[in-house]
C-alpha cells in the first residue's frame, strides 16, 4: 500500500497554479457581506498556550503532508489563499495593502490609524479626562478614561522599573504594522499632568484578592506615583482608544471562526498572519499570541460585518513589561529542540543570544540589536500557526514591504514615541534599519526581487528592488528574458519559447516602431491566449531563478505573476 | 464503520471514515485516476477547485485609481473586482498520505483531546486565574485546594487534598491542612498554622499523624547488607511549636518544640520481608515497640545565597542541636547534632554553577537507656546518598558530601522564574555507630544525573534524577531538592522526627 501511495505521489503534481484567464486582477476580498453579530469568545491563555506548544506543533512535526510537500517544493503548505494572482495580498477586513503598494506620506507614517478621525493628539483635551474604571494589577498599571467627545480610551503606563520603554515602543510598533497594512487601535503617546485627570462617579478599581473597590482621588495619586512615569514632572502614557464595534474577542491564529460565514480562509493560510514572521521579527514583536488580536464587529446589528485587528504592541522593540528576557525572538517559551540540544552538550554550549545586551546609557530602549538577529531563526514566545505555514513566497512578501520604509520613514515613525533621548530615537531607526535589511537580504536572496510588472509602449518593464532599494548594485545586475505563447495551464506551444536575451535594463521590449508586437515576439492564437515573459536576474554569480509574468494578448492585461 | 474521528491539526471533526476495504478500492481508484487529476480538475472546473476564483463583482478595472500602486492604476474597492477567499480542498495525494497519519494518531488524538480538555476545565473552575498569586482552586473563604497525588514503589498510588487558608485571624498568617491516602496504607493527616507575632518574630504550630506502611529497615551502621531489605510500618504522631527570627539579613534563628510518638509495628503487607523475619537474630532495639517524648531543638542558620532556587555564589551554613527526652518512662536522653554547609561556585557561562554541600548529624546518648532504632540518624532527604534508596542506612551518626554541576537548558523569564537546570552530581558519605568507623572503606560513592524544575519567584522545586550506586538505579521524582533544602515546618504539617 506504501508503495501504490509513493506511485501516487510521484505521479501526481504537489502544486498546481490557477489557470490563467484574461480577467482583471483581483485586489478586494469579499469578506464584508452582512451577518448578524456573532458570540464574544475569548479562550484561557492556558488551554491556548498548551494548544500551541503541544498540540499545535506535534500535529505539524507528524504531519505527512508536510513532509512531502517539503521534499517537493521546499515549503510545506500550499500556497496562501488570500492572494491575487500577482502573488500580492488582496485588501480585506484584515489587511489593506499600504506601504508594501506605495510610498506613505508623513501623516498617513505619523498618524496611521488616527489619520483622517481627529484622534493624532491622542485624547480631546476640551475638558478632564474622566476615569471610569482602573487596573492595579499586574504589572503595569492603567486606567479606562472618557474624553471630553465621549470617545473612551485606556491609559497605559510603563512598569516602575522601565519608564519610557514599553508605551513608546508601543506607539511606534503600532505606526510600523499600520504602515505594513494592518488593522491597528488608535495608539498615541500623550503627556499630562496630574490636572488632567478626574475620577468619575462610579469609577471601580480592582485590588488582588479584594476585588472591585471605589476608587478615590488618593487612590489615583498613589496610583500615578507608583508608575514611575514621570518625565519633567509630566506623566506620559501610551492612549489607546476603543475600537470601534463590538468586540468579539480575539482571533485565532489556526483554522477560521466557525460562526463568521466570511471568515472563509483558515488563518493559518492567510499571507498576511504568515508574514508576522516576517513583520514581528523586525521589531521583536515576540508576543503574538492571539490574545492580542481582537475582532470586532463594525455596522448595524445585523448589517455589520468582522474587521480583525492586532492589538498591544508594548512588548517590541526588546521591552516586556517589568522584565527584560534575552530568550525572547531567539526561541518559544518551551522550544524542545534547543532544550534537549542544552541537556545533551551540558553547558558546554553558550547560546549566542545569551550576549544580547541593552545599549548603554539608552534607558528607554530594550533588548533590541542586530547583530545577533537571525530572520529565518526569529521565533514568537507562543508557536504560531500562521507563521509556521511560512512559505519562501510568503516571506519574500514581508520582506518586500519591509524593503518599501525608507530610513526616513523610520525616522518618522520612531520621533512618534516621544523618546526623551535623542540617541534612542538613532539608536532605534539604525536597529529597524539594520534588522530591515537583514530581512531583505535574506529573503531577496532566495526569491528574485523582480517585481511590479507593468505595460508601457516600449513593452513590459519591471522594478529590481534589490538593485532599487539598495542592497544590490544597478550596474553589476544582468537581467535576461526569453518569451512563449501558453495556454490556460501555462504549457507553450510545442514548447516552442524564444532563446534567452539579455539586456542590462528592467525592460522587455515588446512593440515595433508602429506600437504592434514585433515580429520575433511570439504570436497568440485561441488556444494559446496568454504571452510568457520569463525575466531572471545575474548579480554576477549565477542567473536567478526565474519570474514569469503572463499578460493577456487579446485585452493587454498582465494577469498573474509566478515565482 | 462510519465514525467521526478528530483531525488534531484541523482542529475539527470530520466525516465518516472509510472502512479497511472500502480504504483499499479507493487507494486502488486514488491510484488509476492520480495522474493528472488536479490538473484536469483545475482545467475543467476551475472555479470548484479554486482557492480564489469565486464570484467577482463590477468588472471595471478602467474606473477609479489606487493612486500610486507600483503595480499601475487599481479602481477603488466600489468600483473594483473583488473575490471570494477560501481554503480549496485537499488534493489528492495528500488524503492518501494522511490516511496512514490519521489511523496511527487516533490513540494520541484521544489522550490529547482528554488533556486538552481537562486543561480547558480546569480553566474554566478558574485554576489557573490566580496562579500568579497562589496556585489551587478557590473556594470560598479565601482558602485553595491543591489536589496531592502521588505514586511510590512502597507506597503505591497516594491521593489526597491540601488547603491554604490565606490571612488566617490577621493579614500575612496562614493555615494548612493536608489528608491523604495511599492505596497501601501509606497515610497522613496534618495541618498547621503560621502567625506573625511581631518584632520579626514568627511562630508556627502544627501536628499530625503520619503513617507508612512499608518502612525500609536494612541492618545498623555502615555495612548492612542490601540482600537483609526489610520492612516494618511505622506509625508517627506529632504536635508542637516552631518559633522563628531573622536576626540580621542573612542570619536566622529558629526555636523548635514538639512531641512526638514513634511506633515500629509488624507491616501488614510484604510479610515475608518483615523486619522481624529477615533480621530475626538481630532485631534492633525498639522492634516493635512505642518511643514517646519532647524534644527541643535549637538551630541558627546563615544564608547568603544569591536566590533561592538558581544560586550562582554565595551559600548556606546551618547548625543545629537538639535535646530528646523520653516520656514514655524509658529514661532515654539523647543530644543531636547537626551541621549543613552548601557552597556555590560560578563556572564558565551564565548559570553554571558548581554546588557542594556537605553534611555531618551524630547522636549522643545523655543517659545508659538504649536509643530505639526508630530515633537513629539514617540517610533521608536532605541528608541522603541518591544512588540508594532513602533509610537504606542506620547508625548514630551521618556525614557526607555532595556535589553538583549545574547549567540551565530551559529558562522561561530570567533566573528568578520558572526554569528547568540539568545537573550532573556525586554523592559521597558513610553512616557510622562509633566515630572510628569513619574510614575510606566504609565510605559509599554514588552518583546520577537529573533535571530540576525550579520556579524561584514561587519557591517551587521539583527534581526528576537518576542515581546509581554500587547496589541499584534509582529513579526519583521528588517536589523538593538537596540543596537548599525546605524542610517547611510545622506549617506545612511536615513530620518534625525527620528533621536532625
Amino acid at each position: 500500500m506504501l508503495m501504490v501511495m509513493v506511485t501516487a505521489l510521484c505521479s501526481t503534481p504537489v502544486f498546481a497554479r490557477e489557470p490563467l484567464r484574461d480577467k482583471p486582477v483581483v485586489w478586494f476580498a469579499d469578506d464584508r457581506t452582512p451577518i448578524p453579530a456573532p458570540e464574544f469568545q475569548e479562550p484561557g491563555i492556558v488551554p491556548y498556550a498548551v494548544e500551541s506548544f503541544v498540540g499545535r506543533p506535534f500535529s505539524r512535526f507528524w504531519h505527512p503532508g508536510r513532509f512531502f510537500r517539503w521534499v517537493g517544493t521546499g515549503d510545506r503548505v500550499q500556497e496562501a489563499v488570500d492572494i491575487n494572482t500577482l502573488d500580492e495580498v488582496v485588501n480585506s477586513t484584515w489587511f489593506t495593502n499600504r506601504i508594501g503598494l506605495k510610498p506613505l506620506s508623513d501623516a498617513e507614517l505619523t498618524e496611521g490609524a488616527a489619520l483622517g478621525f481627529g484622534f493624532a493628539a491622542g485624547p480631546d483635551r476640551g475638558a478632564p479626562w474622566t476615569i471610569i474604571g482602573a487596573k492595579t494589577s499586574g504589572v503595569t498599571p492603567g486606567f479606562r478614561i472618557k474624553d471630553a467627545k465621549g470617545d473612551v480610551w485606556l491609559l497605559k503606563f510603563d512598569p516602575p522599573s522601565h519608564p519610557g520603554m514599553t508605551i513608546r515602543a508601543g506607539v511606534v510598533t503600532n505606526l510600523l504594522f499600520h504602515a505594513i497594512g494592518f488593522n491597528v487601535p488608535v495608539d498615541r503617546l500623550v503627556i499630562f499632568s496630574r490636572e488632567d485627570l478626574v475620577v468619575g462617579e462610579g469609577a471601580m478599581m480592582r485590588l488582588p484578592r479584594v476585588g472591585k473597590v471605589p476608587m478615590t482621588e488618593a487612590n489615583l495619586d498613589s496610583i500615578l506615583v507608583a508608575t514611575g512615569s514621570i518625565f519633567n514632572g509630566e506623566y506620559h502614557v501610551l492612549a489607546s482608544r476603543y475600537l470601534d464595534g463590538v468586540p468579539l474577542g480575539p482571533f485565532d491564529d489556526q483554522d477560521s471562526r466557525e460562526d463568521d460565514p466570511n471568515d472563509t480562509v483558515r488563518h493559518q493560510d492567510r499571507r498576511e498572519l504568515r508574514a508576522l514572521q516576517v513583520f514581528a521579527g523586525w521589531v521583536n514583536h515576540f508576543d503574538t499570541k492571539m490574545h492580542n488580536s481582537l475582532d470586532m464587529y463594525v455596522g448595524e446589528p445585523g448589517e455589520g460585518h468582522v474587521r480583525h485587528h492586532l492589538i498591544d504592541f508594548a512588548s517590541t522593540l526588546g521591552g516586556f513589561g517589568d522584565k527584560l528576557v534575552k530568550r525572547f525572538g531567539y526561541e518559544y517559551g518551551f522550544d524542545t529542540f534547543p532544550i534537549i540540544g542544552r541537556t545533551f552538550t551540558l553547558g558546554i554550549v553558550e547560546d549566542t543570544w545569551v550576549s544580547l545586551e541593552r545599549p548603554a546609557g539608552l534607558d528607554e530602549v530594550g533588548l533590541f540589536d542586530v547583530a545577533t538577529f537571525e530572520p529565518d531563526l526569529w521565533k514568537p514566545d507562543l508557536p504560531h500557526s500562521a507563521m509556521a505555514n511560512l512559505t519562501e513566497r510568503d516571506g519574500y512578501w514581508g520582506a518586500k514591504v519591509l524593503s518599501a520604509f525608507t530610513g526616513e520613514d523610520l525616522r518618522l515613525i520612531v520621533e512618534q514615541g516621544h523618546y526623551q533621548n535623542p540617541a534612542a530615537v538613532d539608536f532605534l531607526v539604525e536597529t529597524l534599519a539594520g534588522r530591515r535589511d537583514k530581512i531583505v537580504r535574506y529573503w531577496f536572496d532566495r526569491v528574485p526581487p523582480l517585481d511590479f510588472f507593468t505595460l508601457s509602449e516600449k513593452g513590459i518593464e519591471f522594478h529590481d528592488l534589490a538593485a532599487e532599494r539598495g542592497y544590490e548594485v544597478a550596474e553589476d545586475s544582468r537581467y535576461r528574458f526569453r518569451l512563449a505563447a501558453v495556454d490556460s495551464n501555462r504549457n507553450t506551444r510545442d514548447d516552442d519559447k524564444t532563446s534567452w536575451q539579455e539586456t542590462p535594463v528592467t525592460l522587455v521590449p515588446l512593440f515595433d516602431d508602429s506600437g504592434r508586437l514585433a515580429a520575433d515576439i511570439p504570436q497568440g492564437d485561441v488556444d494559446h491566449p496568454f504571452l510568457a515573459v520569463e525575466v531572471q536576474v545575474n548579480r554576477g554569480d549565477r542567473w536567478s531563478r526565474s519570474t514569469i509574468l503572463y499578460g493577456a494578448y487579446a485585452s493587454g492585461r498582465l494577469v498573474a505573476l509566478d515565482r | 464503520m462510519a465514525a467521526e474521528f478528530f483531525d488534531i491539526t484541523e482542529n475539527r471533526f470530520h466525516g465518516p471514515h472509510p472502512g479497511p476495504l472500502a480504504l483499499m478500492l479507493w487507494v486502488m481508484m486514488l491510484v488509476v485516476g492520480a495522474m493528472g487529476t488536479e490538473a484536469a480538475s483545475a482545467q475543467d472546473t476551475p472555479d470548484s477547485t479554486s482557492s480564489f476564483w469565486g464570484h467577482t463583482t463590477s468588472p471595471a478595472d478602467t474606473l477609479g485609481a489606487f493612486d500610486g500602486n507600483l503595480w499601475g492604476p487599481v479602481p477603488a474597492r466600489h468600483d473594483s473586482v473583488s473575490a471570494h477567499c477560501a481554503n480549496s480542498s485537499r488534493p489528492a495525494w495528500e488524503t492518501a498520505v494522511m490516511v496512514p497519519y490519521w489511523i496511527i494518531g487516533i490513540p494520541f488524538r484521544i489522550v490529547y483531546l482528554g488533556i486538552d480538555q481537562t486543561v480547558i476545565g480546569m480553566d474554566k473552575l478558574g485554576v489557573f486565574g490566580e496562579a500568579a498569586e497562589h496556585p489551587g482552586i478557590k473556594i470560598p473563604y479565601d482558602t485553595y485546594l491543591m489536589p496531592v497525588i502521588s505514586i511510590g514503589d512502597l507506597e503505591g498510588f497516594t491521593l489526597g487534598l491540601q488547603a491554604k487558608h490565606y490571612d488566617f485571624l490577621g493579614p500575612g498568617n496562614m493555615l494548612f491542612l493536608h489528608g491523604s491516602r495511599s492505596i497501601r496504607e501509606a497515610d497522613k493527616l496534618s495541618g498547621g498554622t503560621l502567625f506573625h507575632i511581631g518584632r520579626g518574630w514568627t511562630i508556627q504550630a502544627g501536628g499530625g499523624t503520619e503513617e507508612t506502611n512499608l518502612t525500609r529497615y536494612y541492618g545498623l551502621g555502615p555495612n548492612s547488607y542490601n540482600g537483609d531489605e526489610s520492612f516494618y510500618h511505622r506509625r508517627v504522631t506529632w504536635g508542637g511549636f516552631e518559633m522563628d527570627k531573622a536576626v540580621g539579613r542573612k542570619v536566622g534563628l529558629k526555636l523548635h518544640t514538639y512531641s512526638s510518638k514513634v511506633e515500629a509495628l509488624e507491616p501488614v503487607y510484604e510479610i515475608d520481608k518483615s523486619l522481624g523475619r529477615v533480621h530475626g537474630d538481630e532485631i534492633p532495639f525498639g522492634y516493635p515497640g512505642i518511643s514517646t517524648g519532647w524534644t527541643w531543638r535549637l538551630a541558627l542558620y546563615r544564608d547568603n545565597a544569591d536566590q533561592r532556587g538558581r544560586p550562582r555564589q554565595g551559600g548556606f551554613q546551618s547548625l543545629g542541636v537538639s535535646l530528646f527526652n523520653a516520656s514514655d518512662g524509658s529514661g532515654l536522653q539523647y543530644l543531636t547534632y547537626h551541621a549543613n554547609l552548601e557552597k556555590y561556585f560560578p563556572l564558565w557561562h551564565t548559570d553554571r554553577t558548581l554546588a557542594v554541600r556537605g553534611f555531618f548529624n551524630r547522636i549522643a546518648n545523655v543517659g545508659n537507656a538504649d536509643i530505639p532504632f526508630t530515633r537513629l540518624v539514617t540517610f533521608q532527604r536532605p541528608d541522603e546518598l541518591r544512588g540508594y534508596h532513602s533509610l537504606r542506612f542506620y547508625g548514630m551518626g551521618s556525614l557526607g558530601v555532595s556535589t553538583e554541576y549545574r547549567w540551565p537548558v530551559w529558562v522561561a523569564r530570567g533566573r528568578n522564574d520558572l526554569g528547568v537546570d540539568a545537573y550532573l552530581f556525586s554523592d559521597i558519605g558513610q553512616v557510622f555507630e562509633k566515630t572510628y568507623e569513619i574510614s575510606l572503606n566504609n565510605i559509599r560513592v554514588t552518583g546520577g544525573a537529573g533535571l530540576r524544575l525550579v520556579d524561584s519567584d514561587r519557591g517551587f522545586a521539583a527534581r526528576f534524577e537518576l542515581g546509581l550506586s554500587d547496589e541499584q538505579t534509582i529513579v526519583r521524582l521528588k517536589f523538593s531538592q538537596t540543596f537548599q533544602y525546605d524542610p517547611k515546618g510545622l506549617l506545612y504539617g511536615k513530620n518534625p522526627t525527620k528533621v536532625y
